[in-house]
């Protein structure tokens, strides 16, 4: 198995998924593209943004 | 008589008002269109003819008794096969949930209820609504009554094909990433998705709860405005709704779009179109200002750092909704959606939170620098038109969805409506976004371009 499968498998691990080896070789090549979307997001300046925990759409101006 | 099911909700809605026909006619001349043309459009997971028959002729005697209930009175409406009707077999598009009964209806179902309406059916969809296409491995793919080589969209297929064949009046979808705006689109019909927080998803199977909205689908705009009116408003039992006075939307319709301010993104959604397409929605832009609204080019902040927010989003809460299942039965899923599944694992938690600060962010600047500068914003639906059936999933999804999920992102109510037709005979979508909980002005601006244009008034030559 590749590195990149390794990661996939142990990742899935973490979230409770069991892969086979065959399954996380067929994700692997994905997992470039969803580190770039996490360094992206790590790249942003959120200033004091806070998560939501639910969200809700602004309520308009009265 | 002329072909009922042709007709819009509202003409319908009249007519059987004034009794010129009865509700019991108008629902077997639905059931009839769905024996006619479900062999190939395969809208329908499960058709209740027995409920429908029953429901319409409950309405039948109220209305002969005096007691009407409003336009959705004894019309036949679908629902996307995730929405629960209490002892009907619900199984969001899946073999997972294949032999799975309702206990209890949804919320929007106990208004339709509450309004008349007559449930004549589940509709086909993409497996557990998570894609775009309507490919569906376990029931078969809906076809689009267009071209039945080509794709409805979803994932709300069926819901998209229903309507726009004329086997019921309107229809359910949800849309977590364009899923009732992509088979609007893709089908030349009418696909409304409100402000995040305006209509309850209690009782409809999720997959991003973040993301997720439930909308009409209908045939024109004041049928949409019609249903939306009946399923919108507070649920107090559903943590995303939101306690939002609900105008009467059909009573502004007609006010038209005078010194309405309607913005056109200056970047991302005009960007690798198919051709028809760009011309058709600037077309459309250009009906709207000849009624005399007033059309800039506006910036909209951050659209093109949204995608990968929406994707740390999407991809981690449907996984945690399925794990026990993905677990258990992974070879129950079909490809597409076990592949995006098992794919969330790699999204890391921070990524999630991250994405949550941003769309708190976001959604700010879009208030403060968007839509304090213009009232609606309009572009297209969809990147292309409906793609060939055999086209891979995985490759098409993307040129579905890119124009459509920023927007679920943001909350914001859309509309998608009919504005033209390619070459090959393929419906274009315009679609317009408004400020939340302005769902009065987007429909006023839609009805304003509809009543401009003759596009709603084709029909498919399906059945």
């Amino acid at each position: 198995m590749s590195d990149d499968s390794e990661q996939v498998k142990e990742m899935a691990r973490r979230a409770g998924i069991t892969l086979t080896d065959e399954r996380a070789q067929g994700l692997s090549g994905a997992l470039r593209n969803l580190e770039r979307v996490a360094s992206a997001l790590a790249a942003i300046d959120y200033g004091a943004a806070e998560p939501a925990a639910r969200f809700k759409a602004p309520r308009p101006d009265k | 008589m002329a072909d009922l099911t042709q007709q819009s909700l509202a003409e319908v809605a009249r007519s059987i008002e004034s009794r010129e026909v009865s509700p019991i006619e108008v629902t077997e001349a639905c059931l009839d269109r769905i024996t006619l043309t479900d062999g190939t459009l395969n809208s329908f997971i499960t058709v209740m003819a027995d409920e429908a028959k029953r429901a319409a002729a409950v309405a039948a005697d109220e209305i002969a008794s005096g007691t009407y209930r409003g336009p959705l009175h004894g019309v036949p409406i679908g629902l996307k096969d995730l929405v629960a009707v209490s002892g009907v077999r619900m199984t969001a598009g899946s073999k997972i949930m294949a032999d799975n009964i309702a206990d209890e209806d949804a919320e929007i179902v106990h208004r339709f209820r509450a309004a008349g309406a007559v449930i004549i059916g589940k509709l086909n969809m993409h497996e557990f609504a998570y894609g775009a296409t309507g490919i569906n491995p376990h029931y078969g793919s809906a076809r689009n009554p267009w071209n039945t080589e080509r794709i409805t969209g979803g994932s709300s297929s069926g819901s998209g094909s229903a309507v726009a064949a004329g086997q019921c009046f309107a229809a359910i979808g949800t849309d977590t990433g364009g899923s009732i705006r992509i088979p609007a689109s893709l089908c030349g019909v009418v696909g409304v998705k409100p402000t995040f927080g305006l209509v309850s998803r209690r009782g409809i199977v999720p997959l991003s709860w973040s993301l997720d909205h439930a909308g009409p689908l209908a045939r024109t705009v004041e049928d949409a405005a019609i249903v939306l009116q009946a399923i919108a408003g507070h649920d107090p039992l559903d943590d995303s709704s939101v306690d939002e006075s609900v105008p009467d939307y059909r009573a502004g319709l007609r006010d038209g779009v005078r010194g309405l301010r309607i913005g056109v993104p200056d970047s991302f959604f005009f960007d690798g179109l198919d051709d028809e397409i760009e011309a058709a929605v600037r077309a459309a832009i250009e009906t709207l200002k000849a009624e005399g609204a007033v059309v800039s080019s506006i910036s909209l902040p951050r659209i093109d750092e949204i995608p990968n927010a929406v994707t740390a989003m999407m991809l981690p809460e449907p996984l945690a909704y399925h794990r026990k299942w993905l677990n258990e039965r992974p070879d129950d899923y079909g490809d597409a959606v076990r592949f995006r599944l098992e794919l969330a694992a790699a999204i890391p938690a921070v990524a999630y939170v991250q994405a949550q600060r941003f769309r708190e962010m976001v959604v700010q600047e879009w208030r403060e620098q968007v839509f304090s500068k213009v009232d609606v914003l309009a572009c297209p639906t969809t990147a292309v038109c409906a793609p060939a059936i055999d086209e891979s999933e995985l490759s098409t999804t993307f040129n579905l969805v890119r124009l459509t999920n920023p927007l679920n992102f943001i909350g914001t109510p859309c509309v998608s409506l009919p504005c033209g037709f390619t070459e090959a005979g393929l419906p274009i979508g315009l679609q317009l976004a408004g400020r939340w909980f302005d769902e009065g002005t987007l429909l006023r601006t839609a009805f304003a371009y509809e009543q401009a244009t003759d596009w709603h008034k084709r029909r498919p030559a399906v059945g």
